[in-house]
């Protein structure tokens, strides 16, 4: 029998009283051991914080992202596993990797950038960890999606594949690690050798 | 992931603990003294079993004697430092119950079973177990399934171990005429 523990690698709780952003904010200051999010209906889920092979990827990731933003013209918006945003449905998340670009960054105030940023951003990428449930990450790609997300990349490394959701509700799975992903019209010039991922 | 410790934005009190209880009925929820809440998972089923049987036979023993009220995880006990506790089985007088309010008793458990589990540490459950005991509890069991052991807490100060299954656990001078053996399919 499977053990009742392994099912709840995040456990979910409502707030006795629904949060404002900055609420959220705060008690995120206060719990810094946990990774926080919250749900559009106001409930809060916690998660395991990661081991160390995912931190790695995720380093991998932000940045292969952050060295071809460097080299844009106009720069975006980088952040890692912890930038937090609030996105449209009120819900607050923080993608393992994410992009803002220049014309929307530019339409943020500082203050803005400083707390959970305020619009969802352009690109998103989530990384699978092994205790992670593939189904939960695939509709969390699809909130990004009605969010506003023009493009994200749901990475599993464990069977090596990466469904790619685009802003025109198709998913594409790219199997195999020996591949190239391209930014497409979002991240143009973009390129991810998914080699690094192995 | 068991459970998680959290500390809320301003201290809960015992009403605002129970009320959130009862929004998130998937899970049991406690405070620390400091204000900190700890959400935990229920109990696998290996330790639930052995919690329903002493229930069980705690419930039977307590309708012959009349003495008291067998209760279960779900209810809470507001001990004097302000901690919030859900024992796995609980006896407690009367007389306690009227500081009751549904699932929330505001003294100490008279007697109170606690399990050591894989996910816990061993101190901190010794800790909780002297906890209810400095609180005003009178006898606690703490349960190491996967050792065969049982530590027994006593209101006179001493603590012993039961080393295996094999012993019949008693209530002493508390549950006065309990008894109960913990080895399977008995």
């Amino acid at each position: 029998m499977s053990s009742v523990l392994e099912k709840h690698k995040t456990i979910r709780l409502r707030p006795l009283h629904p949060m404002t952003d900055n609420d959220f904010f705060e008690f995120c200051q206060k719990n810094k051991e946990y990774v926080l999010e919250m749900e559009s209906d106001g409930s809060i889920s916690v998660h395991e914080p990661v081991g160390g092979y995912t931190s790695y990827y995720n380093v991998e990731l932000t940045t292969e992202l952050n060295i071809w933003n460097r080299k844009q013209d106009k720069k975006g918006f980088v952040t890692g596993p912890d930038g937090g945003y609030r996105l449209p449905n009120k819900a607050v998340k923080a993608p393992d990797a994410a992009w803002i670009s220049p014309e929307r960054m530019h339409g943020l105030t500082t203050k803005q950038l400083t707390k959970f940023v305020p619009i969802c951003p352009d690109f998103m990428i989530e990384l699978k960890s092994t205790t992670d449930n593939i189904r939960d990450l695939k509709e969390k790609m699809k909130e990004y999606r009605e969010c506003g997300c023009r493009l994200s990349w749901l990475i599993d490394r464990d069977s090596e594949v990466v469904y790619i959701f685009r802003a025109d509700s198709t998913v594409e799975t790219v199997v195999g690690f020996d591949k190239i992903l391209s930014g497409e019209d979002v991240l143009k010039g973009f390129e991810l050798d998914l080699t690094i991922l192995r | 992931m068991s459970a998680i410790t959290f500390m809320p934005l301003e201290r809960m009190s015992p009403s605002d603990v129970l009320a959130f209880s009862q929004l998130n009925p998937s899970l049991i929820c406690e405070m620390n003294t400091n204000g900190s809440i700890i959400l935990k998972v229920p109990l696998r089923q290996k330790y639930s079993q052995i919690a329903h049987k002493i229930q069980e036979k705690l419930t039977q023993w307590n309708e012959n004697t009349e003495e008291g009220i067998v209760l279960d995880n779900k209810t809470g006990f507001v001990l004097s430092n302000g901690a919030i506790r859900h024992p796995s089985v609980s006896w407690v007088k009367p007389y306690k119950l009227s500081r009751q309010t549904e699932h929330l008793v505001e003294s100490a458990p008279d007697f109170y079973v606690e399990f050591l589990t894989e996910s816990d540490n061993a101190n901190t459950m010794k800790m909780r177990m002297k906890e209810y005991m400095v609180n005003g509890a009178l006898l606690g069991w703490l349960i190491d399934l996967n050792n065969e052991r049982v530590y027994v807490y006593k209101n006179d100060g001493t603590e012993h171990i039961i080393e295996n299954f094999d012993t019949t656990l008693d209530g002493g001078s508390i549950l006065r005429g309990f008894n109960i053996l913990l080895k399977k399919g008995r």
